[in-house]
């Protein structure tokens, strides 16, 4: 549907003629333009009738040494009327029929109420209806309506004329080929010329003789269409380019004067403008170049249409060819120069303006087809995906890196025009003042310089009385001074040229004959004089080439700042900033040296009282002197603490030395024998009773030595020396390398064990500890030895002397070295043996580290880091930063903000770096980490990695992959300790409660002495049995917590730290309840015991004290219940297994979880619920019936086997999906009680934002919680019976499982993709139990319906139990099957509860095994089954 | 609505219920492999341990709009961390 509703003026144009005419010189203005080109044109025979109203337009051909080549064609223009061309598009039509009174506003109510029944959507363009009112056959009028939409225009007359249009852009936004002629052409007659442009020519030729007129040859194109034998045929096309999209018109003030508004408008989403007017306008505005559009500058999609008319003047010409109106060759010569850079300036910024916006609108577009593809969820393999990734992702980062270079430009280029429009703006106030003043430009410049010239302007000045102002320095001087200034050099300069214009003399007479100045002599003339030539009649200097001089300064000094960055820095210039120093008082003066001594004889480390202070040790009472200082002996944790604390990392400058301790003070005088030349002199002590040989502790450092034996002789320490150790020394004492002199003294030795041991009978038990020369004196004991002190070990064996020998751990070593210290009977001896374990020497780290990557080609950006460019930081910052007066809180998370999701842009990234390439890298890194790498080299790895040892370059590009195995090597560590310590705390409550059956035993009145003393005796043996599971359970706690704090997670902190170089060290806050005095003296009370018991081999008062220790603990670990989590409110945490934390110093991870596992609790709340509150009593009441009922109940037990056999399958499936959720659940316990346990302290803000996310889930669980009760309520009073009770919890259940159905869903892809980007964080098992619920909705709603059925089942099988089951096993085989089956039903009904109990209890508290045994223990459990296993032995 | 900031190329305007807070620009970088642009900016507010509270956020420079988002990728903090330190470095060596 096509209708002509409105016209508008257009000129139609005729050629009239077109030449190329040779022009001598410029042209004044446009009058004289016209003048000439007519002149010209009728010269070669061109006459016009008229000329006045006829139009010129001109093109520069060639510019000459002495004129122009310019191509003139003249038109003749006819006002034509244009009709404006409207689309109209039908969208409804239909009919009503027409009520009596129906007003015409009604009846269009009645279309739009007919056009939205039928779903289209009234937006806001006009429609247009059309009525057509008929008679129908019930003789009723009935109106046909038909609604388009269409748009009128508004005016079709000029509203705004813009006389000036200066500023702005206007932007090519869409050029098209337009062919305008379809020729065609003989061979032979092309064959005569040879140029192209000959040929060209010809076809152009050909075109005008057809009548095509062909007026501007830039814009056109010839293509070959076809040919034969004989012809070519060929296409002449037009390229035209509108001008759509206009900012702010810039147009030439002679090519366009006047501009109507034909249309407003605004574009809608992902529409071009060319439509957008299309639609509200109906004009096609690609078919003409005539029509501006220019943008509201509030308002990006509202623009307004313009029409633009060419009317006033009739006349184009290079504005190059015009003089300026000032007539000064020399002037328009400079202000040509200018002009032409300004134009030539102007148009690359217009173009790269264009080139700007056209890649953005490809960028959008772009994303659109990449948005499209994700959307249509393709089928695509792997490497498609990533190979389409790759694709976009090198497109728009080309795009990116385009943009980045196109805005510089720009800017660069507009800095450069404004220098220039600048330069114009004084060159045509210069011009204008030498035209106001009536001299050339050159006249008044010399008149400028001379005046300008600060000695002459000081005199002038002077003679005025002003000439103080010259003194001050510009910046000092006022306004007004400055005004001052200003008025009286024009003063001056005006005076000088009066003078020069009535006199015609040399100006620099006028100068001196004015003010009285001698130039002559004048030192301000000297740079002039050289010019100046008095003989001379022009008095102007000749050649005054300021302007060229100054263009080629400016290029000068652009050049150079183009070669500048972009900001340029003023270092020097912030001299008034003094940095802040702290008071003196706050200065802590320290030597940073952080010695440990380490006694190489028993490996004990001692340091001073400034260390103790500075890592916050106690002090302990074995002290020794080494060079007058007192040092204190530390423990071998607090010492590894030391050494990992202290090590040059980003958060400590300290630097650790370890000295073995050398030769003490007391060895130092007899070092050196004074008359032997400095010879070294060894004493050897030899026993005149046995004959054996001793020697001081450093005779053994010095000649590495096996120590064993300590005896004191002349009140000094000393060791025996072996056989073979005495030897060697005896037989190299003249070694020429290193001489020394043997003094052998003979003594009388009185033995410490003598005095310990007089008792011959005593049993003694003779220990080799193997000492491993090549491992740095590492100790290896037998199993035997091992099983003497019922260690565990924990790696790998060793052969040694045919006897399978384990590493003994250095705490381990000092149990075993105390208690054979102080043991009397058996009186255990240790004999140290040096070995040299060479088969297994420990691969370096970089050997392991080569293994890994060797032949792997792994990107710097494999392991995703991110690279800053274009750093621009503001002066003030950079003051600031200098200052030194303000420390930072860098916040990347402001509240208001949103987070940064994955958009599809980053999650392109995250992708694309792990390109194929990266991948592939990867995934073999993993495979070489899991499948080559032996136990030895991953230890050897993790050893490298817990702590900061290896921090020569963190290996960031490899160390993702590496963490992660590394982290789970620690965890199985850990989980082995873990392990033992639960069998030592099993067996150390089964000892205690034999123990206290003995106490019990002993209190009987009829115990003979013997049977007293045999219980006596047996107590004692269990006392040690349990003293040693104490001391096991203390090593492997210290060994778990160790890896857990120090290694595993260590390893993350640690490349946490390096990585990103903030520590977390100072989030860490005490406990926020009031601290607790009473409590703290009564543990250490206990503690210092245990130590001492530890001291003194007193196995009694270690378990005495342990307990207390344990027990104090346990009571005063409270741990409370919130909506939001569990939160320990006590003074301690009680944690006897060593507890590995995760997530703990992230938010999102804590968010999410705490979100799923609300949800999840709730339904494991529900579930656990019922299980305790009706379920449970039911089955268990069952399980406590008598057998006789098991076998009434056979037939019923038959008849509904199938159906709970049936069933079975369907809770195994929901235990699974809980035991999953619980996972969940947990994770938030452990998080949370993480958080309390270190200390962790979230502000008020954090907790009340964390408050409001949850709030939905609160009010949620407050629901459930509710109609819980009134179940349990209506329960109780009967109003229901059991089975609706189950029934309605069923239900309840069942809605929370959906819920947290949603909730996974929800979590669930977040999860994977936060999981994908924190390898550091083990979500693995997060991520499954997600999947598992997510796979599996329905498990949980079909075990909760299966229970209850099962239940009311189970209501006739009167109850099972284990006995029940084990008699039923002897019944044939085919009576078995069918009943094992009912009963398994029933069993694992059973099992539902207890493994919910147990989960319950274990998983959504924070206890574990261990904790219950101590609360049965504290609640005095009373063994019952070790007493009958006892009293059966006895 | 939402609470928002754009960066105008000069400052940061912070707007949080309906009032507008103008921040001063201190630093910015551009980052290639993540394809934004990042900015630092102070409301010259304290925080409570007596330090100077600067803000990073990142913007996307193909944005005609350039409204800011939370940095939370650990690479992209990684990165601030390291232009911070830059930053810090050369205007040490400057004033040496």
């Amino acid at each position: 549907m096509e209708e002509f509703d409105f016209f508008d003026t257009d000129y139609d144009e005729k050629i009239l003629a077109k030449q190329i005419i040779r022009i001598d010189q410029k042209f004044k203005d446009l009058e004289d333009a016209r003048n000439i080109i007519f002149e010209k044109l009728e010269e070669s025979g061109n006459f016009f009738e008229n000329s006045e109203n006829l139009s010129i337009k001109c093109k520069i051909v060639e510019e000459q040494e002495d004129g122009y080549l310019l191509d003139v064609t003249v038109l003749e223009e006819t006002v034509v009327k244009v009709p404006y061309k409207i689309e109209k598009e039908e969208v409804f039509s239909g009919s009503f029929t027409l009520e009596n009174g129906m007003t015409e506003e009604e009846q269009k109510r009645k279309v739009f109420e007919l056009m939205m029944a039928d779903g289209i959507q009234i937006v806001g363009t006009k429609y247009d209806i059309q009525y057509d009112e008929i008679l129908d056959e019930d003789r009723e009028t009935k109106i046909n309506f038909v609604v388009s939409k269409g748009v009128n225009i508004n005016s079709s007359k000029p509203e705004i004329i813009y006389k000036e249009i200066s500023k702005g852009k206007i932007v090519p936004v869409y050029s098209f080929n337009e062919d305008i002629y379809l020729g065609k052409i003989k061979i032979e007659e092309l064959q005569e010329v040879s140029s192209e442009n000959e040929r060209s020519n010809l076809m152009l030729e050909k075109a005008r003789l057809d009548g095509i007129e062909i007026d501007n040859l830039t814009n056109l194109v010839i293509g070959i269409s076809g040919y034969n034998d004989d012809f070519i045929t060929y296409v002449i096309s037009k390229t035209n380019e509108i001008e759509a999209i206009v900012e702010q018109a810039r147009l030439q003030k002679d090519e366009i004067i006047e501009t109507s508004v034909v249309g407003t408008g605004s574009i809608d989403f992902g529409e071009s403008i060319e439509a957008a007017v299309q639609r509200n306008s109906g004009i096609d505005i690609r078919s003409s170049a005539n029509y501006i559009i220019i943008f509201d500058e509030t308002h990006t999609q509202k623009y307004t249409l313009h029409k633009v008319s060419i009317k006033k003047n009739n006349m184009t010409i290079p504005s190059s060819l015009l003089l300026n109106t000032l007539n000064s060759e020399l002037s328009s010569n400079q202000l040509k120069e200018i002009d032409f850079d300004i134009e030539k300036l102007h148009q690359e910024i217009v173009e790269l303006e264009h080139t700007l916006s056209s890649s953005f609108n490809k960028l959008i577009e772009r994303e659109d087809k990449i948005s499209q593809i994700l959307d249509k969820d393709l089928l695509l393999s792997d490497d498609e995906i990533v190979s389409l990734y790759e694709k976009y992702y090198n497109e728009q980062r080309e795009d990116y890196l385009n943009k980045i270079l196109l805005e510089r430009r720009i800017k660069e280029k507009n800095k450069k025009l404004k220098r220039l429009l600048k330069l114009k703006k004084k060159k045509e106030k210069e011009l204008l003042t030498a035209k106001e003043m009536g001299l050339s430009l050159d006249e008044y410049l010399d008149i400028v310089n001379i005046v300008e010239d600060n000695g002459f302007f000081k005199k002038m000045l002077d003679q005025l009385e002003i000439g103080n102002i010259l003194e001050k320095d510009s910046e000092e001087r006022s306004r007004k001074d400055k005004k001052i200034l200003r008025k009286v050099k024009k003063e001056i300069i005006e005076e000088i040229a009066l003078r020069y214009k009535k006199d015609n003399l040399p100006i620099l007479e006028i100068v001196e004959e004015l003010f009285d100045l001698d130039v002559s002599n004048g030192n301000a003339l000297e740079n002039v004089s050289v010019l100046y030539d008095p003989s001379s009649e022009v008095t102007i200097v000749e050649e005054p080439k300021t302007y060229n001089t100054q263009l080629a300064e400016i290029e000068r000094i652009e050049k150079n700042v183009a070669s500048l960055p972009e900001k340029v820095v003023n270092v020097g210039a912030t001299g008034e900033y003094e940095p802040l120093k702290a008071p003196d008082d706050m200065v802590e003066v320290y030597d940073n040296n952080v010695i440990l001594y380490e006694d190489s004889i028993n490996s004990n480390f001692y340091v001073n009282e400034r260390i103790l202070k500075l890592f916050n040790i106690e002090k302990s009472d074995d002290e020794i002197s080494i060079n007058d200082e007192i040092l204190y002996r530390i423990e071998y944790d607090d010492a590894q603490f030391i050494m990992n604390n202290a090590s040059s990392n980003s958060y400590s400058y300290t630097r650790v030395e370890i000295v073995e301790e050398d030769k003490t003070e007391e060895d130092a005088e007899d070092i050196f024998e004074d008359d032997q030349d400095n010879l070294e002199k060894i004493t050897i002590y030899v026993d005149r009773v046995t004959g054996e040989f001793y020697a001081k502790k450093y005779v053994f450092i010095r000649f590495n030595a096996v120590a064993s034996n300590q005896v004191i002789i002349n009140d000094k320490t000393c060791y025996k020396l072996d056989l073979e150790d005495f030897r060697f020394i005896a037989d190299n004492f003249n070694n020429e390398y290193s001489p020394y002199v043997l003094d052998y003294q003979y003594v009388d030795i009185k033995r410490e064990e003598d005095s310990l041991h007089n008792d011959d009978k005593n049993e003694e038990v003779i220990m080799t500890f193997y000492r491993d020369l090549n491992d740095n004196n590492q100790i290896y004991v037998s199993t035997e030895i091992l099983n003497l002190f019922e260690l565990t070990p924990n790696n790998e064996e060793i052969e040694i002397d045919d006897e399978r020998c384990y590493k003994l751990s250095n705490d381990a070593v000092q149990l075993i070295t105390n208690i054979a210290k102080k043991s009397e009977n058996p009186k255990y001896i240790i004999k140290f043996e040096n070995i040299s374990i060479n088969k297994k020497v420990r691969p370096h780290v970089e050997t392991v580290l080569n293994k890994l990557t060797e032949n792997l080609d792994i990107g710097a950006k494999d392991y995703k880091r991110f690279t800053a460019s274009n750093i621009k930081v503001s002066k003030e910052f950079v003051k600031e930063l200098k200052s030194g007066n303000y420390l930072y809180n860098i916040v990347h998370i402001i509240p208001s903000l949103a987070k940064a999701t994955f958009k599809f842009l980053r999650k392109l990234c995250a992708k694309l770096f792990l390109s194929k390439r990266g991948k592939k890298v990867m995934l073999e890194l993993e495979r070489r980490l899991n499948e080559e790498l032996t136990e030895e080299e991953i230890e050897v790895l993790f050893d490298e990695y817990k702590g900061t040892q290896l921090k020569t370059d963190m290996n960031n590009q490899i160390n993702g992959m590496i963490l992660k195995k590394l982290r789970q090597h620690g965890l199985e560590k850990v989980e082995k300790l873990n392990d033992a310590i639960k069998d030592d705390y099993s067996n150390l409550f089964t000892l205690l409660g034999s123990i206290k059956t003995i106490d019990r035993e002993k209190q009987y009145d009829d115990l003979t002495e013997k049977e007293f003393n045999a219980l006596e005796l047996e107590k004692k043996s269990l006392i040690d049995q349990a003293a040693e599971r104490i001391k096991n359970i203390l090593i492997c706690r210290k060994d778990a917590n160790n890896l857990l704090s120090g290694g595993v997670h260590g390893l993350e902190e640690d490349f946490k730290a390096v990585a990103t170089k903030l520590s977390y060290v100072g989030m860490r806050f005490a406990k926020n309840n009031k601290f607790d005095n009473e409590l703290q003296h009564e543990l250490s009370e206990y503690g210092s015991g245990i130590t001492r018991a530890l001291e003194n081999g007193d196995n009694e008062a270690l378990l005495e004290n342990f307990m207390g220790l344990e027990s104090c603990y346990f009571d005063n670990t409270k741990i409370k219940t919130g909506l939001t989590g569990k939160r320990s409110v006590g003074s301690k945490y009680y944690s006897p297994l060593a507890e590995q934390f995760d997530y703990r110093d992230d938010p999102f991870i804590r968010d999410i979880f705490t979100t799923v596992a609300l949800s999840s609790s709730m339904v494991s709340m529900v579930n656990s619920y019922r299980v305790h509150q009706i379920e449970a009593n039911e089955v268990l009441a069952k399980q406590q019936s008598e057998v006789e009922k098991v076998n009434n109940s056979y037939d019923y037990i038959d008849q509904a086997s199938s159906e709970i056999s049936n069933n079975k399958d369907i809770i195994q499936e929901g235990l699974k999906a809980q035991s999953h959720q619980d996972v969940l659940t947990s994770a938030t316990t452990i998080e949370r009680s993480a958080l309390d346990m270190n200390n962790w302290s979230f502000n008020n803000a954090y907790h009340q934002a964390d408050d409001l996310g949850h709030n939905f889930y609160n009010q949620f669980h407050q629901n459930v919680t509710n109609s819980i009760n009134d179940i349990t309520s209506k329960y109780g009073n009967g109003t229901i019976d059991q089975f609706e009770a189950l029934q309605s919890i069923t239900d309840i259940a069942n809605n929370a499982q959906s819920s947290l159905i949603k909730v996974c869903n929800e979590c669930s892809g977040i999860m994977k993709t936060y999981a994908e980007n924190h390898p550091n964080f083990d979500l693995r098992g997060i991520q499954e139990s997600l999947d598992y619920i997510l796979e599996h909705p329905d498990a949980l709603s079909k075990m909760n319906q299966a229970m209850t059925d099962t239940i009311k089942i189970s209501n006739g099988l009167q109850g099972l139990s284990k006995n029940h089951i084990e008699a039923l096993s002897s019944l044939p085989s085919d009576i078995l099957s069918t009943v094992v089956c009912a009963a398994s039903a029933a069993g694992l009904a059973l099992n539902v509860s207890h493994s919910l109990n147990k989960k319950y209890l274990k998983k959504n508290d924070y206890r574990n095994d261990v904790v219950e045994m101590m609360e049965q223990y504290l609640n005095g459990f009373d063994y019952q089954d070790n007493e009958n296993e006892l009293a059966k032995k006895r | 609505m939402d609470d928002t900031a754009i960066y105008n190329g000069e400052k940061v305007i912070l707007e949080k219920n309906n009032e507008e807070v103008e921040c001063d620009v201190l630093f910015t970088f551009d980052c290639e492999d993540t394809m934004r642009s990042y900015v630092g900016y102070t409301d010259h507010s304290m925080g409570k341990n007596g330090r100077k509270n600067i803000y990073v956020s990142s913007y996307s420079p193909f944005d005609k709009k350039q409204e800011l988002v939370n940095v939370t990728d650990e690479r992209e903090l990684a990165m601030i961390a390291e232009v911070l330190e830059e930053i810090d470095e050369s205007t040490e060596q400057k004033s040496k």
